[in-house]
């Protein structure tokens, strides 16, 4: 398969859907994938340079601008109107600190990539976070995926009745699948412990009423469609939501959706708050063969009271995203999942008077785990206070690029929009971190 | 169908109905508001000029364009149009057969302005003010005043002017001046407050400028901080607390300083000792009974706000124009519209308030007329609504010029600006088949397809559980509010020794809070090495007991938001007085997994968050959830209904009326009529039309 051709992946899936229904019924188990799209073939180049290892991504957002220096990039030996009361711990790794905060993270360094040396110049929460997730700032004339949709759109699906793109307890700006026709668009579960809502026929519902009120619905909308199908894509996503959902109510994956499954060891090892079991559904759905699972945790804005709700808040994240290298580990499914860890900026090193710090999108950290990527090392470095970055600066569609290597897509191939204008994965011109790799 | 065929249709089927003399039936008709805090309405001959004046010059532009107007919709289309739009629901049964068997010719104009006047109206318009604001109810006190004083103001008709007026030079504490939830939603995020006031309400998107030069605009950074600097003197703190302090210090070091020994007056020098010695005692009072009300006054800080006219706004360090240096002060300046400088400092948010909320403004007005204009209609004359570039276009920028003009002719009254706009053909004509493409100006040859919004939603399941709704808002915050008002005037009239009882306590609440957070740490420690299984529980188990402790020390540490808790109302989950409430009587924001939010409810997060995109979890909602299951069962009001109608054509009209507002066309009959006479099938047809893209959409 030429990865450049689109139109061919098009035409087998034209093929796929019409053999199924020349035969008359409907394919299912594994007899379907005889005419599915092949798996998508890795790009041999990405190969080759040593990635494409990934399968799947767990993408754990930090919603309001985390801080870098008080986590991921600590400088215990900055002046104290800087460091402020962070403490720089050591961990399995020698030569590797992290901020006090992550004591549990500090005993898997040997599994994670320090990125160090982000940097963009959107210091405002939407446009960074749009950034952050699309690889390309916000305009007025288009609507671009986010990373997620890229991945759901440029692989294959694992598992035919599952969605390749799961959101976990996402805010409500989130670009989505953008331009993206909206079978790439993400599956919201708002609250891991209420899981996949409705996912039962209502009661002394039988296959027969079930069955026609589906036909009905298609009846009763006739003229609707006629009309507005074509033209709205909004409209076209409910058709294509309906399809997805009574598709999901017959699979028997559904109760990776349900946590009261996981034994309770588990459940408390992620840690009883929203994100810790968001993160538990994210390898629970990896397990299942969804591609790409994104778990936001919010409320890193610390203008003020910075180290007070650090010491609330970065717990949660060290429990979670500890007992997930764990578990992957364990489970051997470290090799095939990229964990990533990401923010849309940092915050300023020098502490206000509000005992905060304020936006700072000149520097700051991610993290980047599993999927082929080399444990125990750092990427990039900033300078003595956090300020500047002054080794190996790389910007959001870096970061993007970077994650469609470790998958084996190609970063730099362009999708039209409807408007004609091409985008891809890496941003305008993001090139992957090919060295921490391997 | 036309009229007079669903007259004689319904002659058929409600012959008492039908026999009843008109002025009985318009005794049905929806409330024309009786009491009223209103403002009074515009002469109807005004409203029907100015959206005349609207259509002429839209016709004049399509036609320039070589584009034909949509044609007008029928009475069904335009019943269910009209209430979502207006009021923000479904029609019920009733209603829409009142207003589908009203003869009169001007039914249609009639409706409209019922409607407008309707408490549901104010309902439909506080959720678009409450996205547009980012009002949450559950963030500490000052929300629940915000939220009280917007369904207030928006329910008396206060001018748009006004209303951001009262936000921008709000001040003090909320129990004082509520319009101050505006400033405290960002409280020490002055910057960024001020990021979203120039979007909100002048259209325009300067944040990336709090960082560096505005690479597409012609904002530099410089230029932000100037504007911004008209907040510099806001302080995130109240000045209640701190005069409370000084009068309680006052009270009790008076008896402590008495008994001072006096000043022996004869030796110079010992007297001068003498008097620093009494003047260092008092300083050493002073700051131990500050100290003492820190902790207790806390909360209060974090519900108020001061302008101090000595503080000012200053470059940030890292600051690297060559223009200034950084750390150096800015003074205020304005940069489009009335050119104001050499502000004076106690006048700044005045300054600033007067000039966003001018007649003048070359922004304030176009920019609320042209998201009302999107809320009517579908989408902006400009668009983005909240990024009006120097060279923005429009298709129709004379249309845009007249709303401005209407807009200030309506003297900002949101509700008979908002009248104009439903009484044009324009609100009349048929929905665009195509989607506006992102970045072209739309051409209105018709309103814009939406998808009905989550309230709108959730307000519809509402009419269609219980078959009527109370637009009426719910007096349960307004109750909370007035509490907690009374319990903070006591407190600040509290006798001191009281005062010192609770500091004491508060004081406490901060120690134990250090203690939890420090075995918090441990156990964290604790669990990220633990070797063995038993280890983990237990170090788990740790770290569980100190978070709570955490919880415990903070409530403790801070009464006066434990004041709040105790208060429901505004915090209870379950506020929803048997079920019966409209979504904006809710708590804000609803939680994730709720409908509000699985439909795309605002999280209050960002300034207008909330979307209509179709998600997975939204068709499992209305295929399986048994809310939504609102014909079936015993219990529905709607089933109930539906078992006493003999008559398999009456059932299926029914159905139709109440949820598609318009009876079933004929052919739709034919086809319908045998599932109608079987319960089961009639079942499975009410559900397939809530599921439906007729029902979900507003055409």
């Amino acid at each position: 398969m030429n990865p450049n051709n689109l139109d061919e992946i098009n035409r087998r899936d034209f093929l796929s859907r019409t053999a199924k229904t020349c035969f008359g019924l409907t394919i299912g188990g594994s007899m379907a994938r005889l005419f599915d799209s092949p798996a998508y073939a890795a790009d041999p180049t990405v190969l080759k340079a040593g990635g494409g290892k990934a399968k799947h991504v767990i993408y754990l957002y930090m919603a309001g601008g985390m801080t870098h220096i008080d986590t991921f990039d600590p400088k215990p030996d900055a002046a104290s109107d800087i460091r402020g009361p962070v403490k720089a711990i050591s961990t399995k790794v020698d030569g590797i600190q992290l901020g006090h905060c992550l004591p549990g993270l500090a005993r898997h360094t040997d599994k994670v990539a320090l990125i160090r040396s982000l940097s963009t110049t959107q210091g405002a929460h939407d446009q960074g976070k749009y950034l952050m997730h699309t690889g390309y700032a916000p305009r007025g004339t288009v609507s671009h995926p986010s990373s997620g949709s890229w991945v759901a759109k440029m692989t294959s699906k694992l598992n035919q009745d599952l969605p390749p793109f799961v959101l976990v307890g996402g805010a409500n700006k989130h670009p989505g699948a953008g331009f993206f026709e909206p079978e790439f668009a993400p599956l919201p579960i708002g609250d891991p412990e209420l899981g996949l809502q409705n996912v039962r026929r209502r009661y002394s519902t039988t296959d027969a009423s079930f069955a026609r009120q589906l036909d009905l619905r298609k009846e009763l909308d006739h003229d609707f469609d006629t009309k507005f199908h074509q033209g709205q894509k909004s409209v076209r996503a409910y058709d294509q939501v309906y399809d997805a959902a009574v598709t999901l109510m017959k699979s028997e994956d559904l109760e990776a959706f349900d946590l009261s499954k996981e034994p309770e060891v588990s459940r408390a090892a992620y840690g009883s708050d929203r994100f810790g079991q968001g993160v538990l559904l994210a390898r629970r759905l990896v397990e299942r063969g969804v591609r790409f699972i994104e778990v936001e945790l919010g409320g890193f804005d610390w203008h003020a009271d910075n180290f007070d709700q650090m010491e609330e808040k970065i717990p949660l994240l060290d429990q979670a995203l500890s007992a997930l290298l764990s578990d992957l580990s364990t489970r051997g499914l470290l090799d095939s999942t990229l964990v990533v860890v990401a923010t849309e900026f940092g915050r300023s090193p020098k502490i206000t008077p509000n005992a905060g710090r304020n936006h700072y999108p000149k520097a700051f950290s991610c993290l980047l785990a599993g999927g082929g990527i080399r444990g125990g090392q750092v990427y990039g470095a900033t300078d003595i206070t956090a300020s500047n970055v002054v080794e190996n600066k790389i910007g959001a569609h870096d970061f993007n690029a970077t994650i469609a290597f470790s998958l084996g897509i190609p970063h730099d191939l362009p999708v039209m929009s409807p408007t004609k204008r091409p985008f891809k994965m890496g941003g305008l011109d993001g090139k992957p971190i090919t060295s921490i790799f391997g | 169908m036309t009229f007079r065929a669903t007259l004689a249709l319904a002659a058929g089927y409600f012959p008492t109905a039908m026999k009843l003399p008109r002025r009985l039936l318009t005794h049905f008709l929806p409330l024309v508001c009786v009491i009223s805090a209103h403002a009074k309405p515009l002469p109807d001959s005004v409203v029907t000029q100015a959206a005349s004046r609207i259509d002429r010059i839209l016709a004049d532009d399509l036609k320039s364009a070589g584009l034909k107007p949509n044609p007008v919709i029928d009475d069904a289309t335009f019943l269910r149009r009209s209430y979502l739009g207006i009021i923000g629901r479904i029609p019920s049964e009733m209603e829409a057969r009142q207003f589908l068997d009203n003869p009169s010719n001007d039914r249609r104009s009639k409706l409209i302005d019922s409607l407008v006047a309707s408490p549901g109206f104010d309902s439909h318009l506080f959720n678009w003010a409450a996205d547009l604001l980012r009002v949450q109810t559950r963030q500490e006190q000052f929300g629940l005043g915000w939220h009280v004083w917007l369904r207030q103001s928006i329910a008396e008709d206060k001018p748009w002017d006004k209303m951001v007026a009262e936000m921008l030079g709000s001040t003090g504490h909320c129990t004082t001046d509520p319009a101050v939830g505006y400033y405290l939603r960002d409280r020490n995020m002055q910057l960024d407050n001020f990021s979203n006031t120039m979007s909100v309400f002048l259209g325009r998107q300067i944040g990336c400028a709090q960082c560096h030069d505005h690479p597409f605009d012609d904002w530099t950074q410089y230029e932000y901080y100037q504007m911004a600097a008209f907040g510099g003197g806001i302080e995130f703190r109240s000045s209640d607390a701190q005069d409370l302090v000084r009068k309680t210090i006052k009270t009790l070091a008076a008896p402590r300083l008495d008994a001072a020994p006096t000043i022996s007056m004869n030796n110079k020098q010992e007297r001068n000792q003498g008097i620093r010695k009494q003047r260092n005692e008092r300083q050493k009072l002073v700051r131990n009974i500050g100290n003492q009300f820190r902790p207790l006054f806390k909360d209060f800080n974090k519900n108020a706000i001061l302008e101090d006219a000595d503080s000012k706004l200053v470059l940030p360090e890292d600051y690297k124009y060559r223009d200034a240096k950084p750390g150096e002060v800015v003074p205020p300046e304005t940069l489009f519209g009335a050119k104001l400088v050499n502000i004076a400092p106690a006048e700044r948010r005045e300054t600033f308030a007067s000039w966003v909320t001018s007649q003048d403004n070359p922004f304030f007005s176009k920019v609320i007329a042209n998201r009302l204009w999107a809320r009517a209609f579908g989408h902006g004359l400009i668009d983005p609504i909240d990024d009006w570039k120097d060279d923005s276009e429009t298709a129709h920028p004379e249309v845009l010029a007249c709303l401005e003009a209407t807009m200030k002719g309506a003297k900002y009254d949101l509700r008979q600006f908002l009248r104009i706009l439903y009484h044009t053909r324009l609100f009349q004509r048929e929905c665009l088949t195509e989607e506006p493409t992102m970045g072209v100006p739309l051409a209105f040859r018709g309103p814009v397809l939406t998808r009905m919004s989550a309230e709108q939603i959730f307000d519809s399941f509402l009419i269609l559980t219980r078959g009527k709704v109370d637009d009426e808002s719910s007096s349960a915050f307004t109750k909370s509010w007035d509490t907690y008002r009374k319990q903070v005037a006591g407190l600040l009239h509290a006798e001191p020794r009281e005062l010192i009882v609770l500091a004491e306590s508060a004081k406490q609440g901060e120690v134990l809070l250090r203690k939890a957070q420090s075995d918090q740490r441990d156990a964290q420690k604790a669990l990220a090495e633990a070797k063995t299984p038993e280890a983990r529980q237990k170090a788990q188990a740790t770290f569980q007991e100190a978070r709570m402790k955490q919880r415990d020390a903070r409530e403790q540490a801070d009464p006066f938001k434990s004041m709040q808790m105790s208060m429901g109302g505004g915090n209870k989950k379950k506020n929803d007085g048997n079920g019966s409430l409209r979504a904006s009587e809710y708590p804000a924001p609803f939680q994730p997994g709720s409908l509000v939010r699985e439909f795309g409810g605002s999280d209050r997060q960002t300034t207008s968050s909330s979307a209509t995109t179709a998600t997975v979890p939204q068709a499992l909602a209305l295929l399986n959830d048994y809310k939504t299951d609102i014909a079936a069962g015993k219990k529905s009001r709607l089933g109930q209904t539906l078992i006493n109608i003999k008559s398999p054509n009456e059932r299926l009209d029914c159905l139709f009326v109440t949820l598609f507002s318009r009876p079933p066309s004929p052919e739709e009959e034919k086809k319908y009529r045998t599932l109608a006479s079987d319960p089961t099938a009639l079942r499975d047809l009410a559900r397939a039309m809530l599921t439906s893209n007729r029902f979900l959409f507003i055409q």
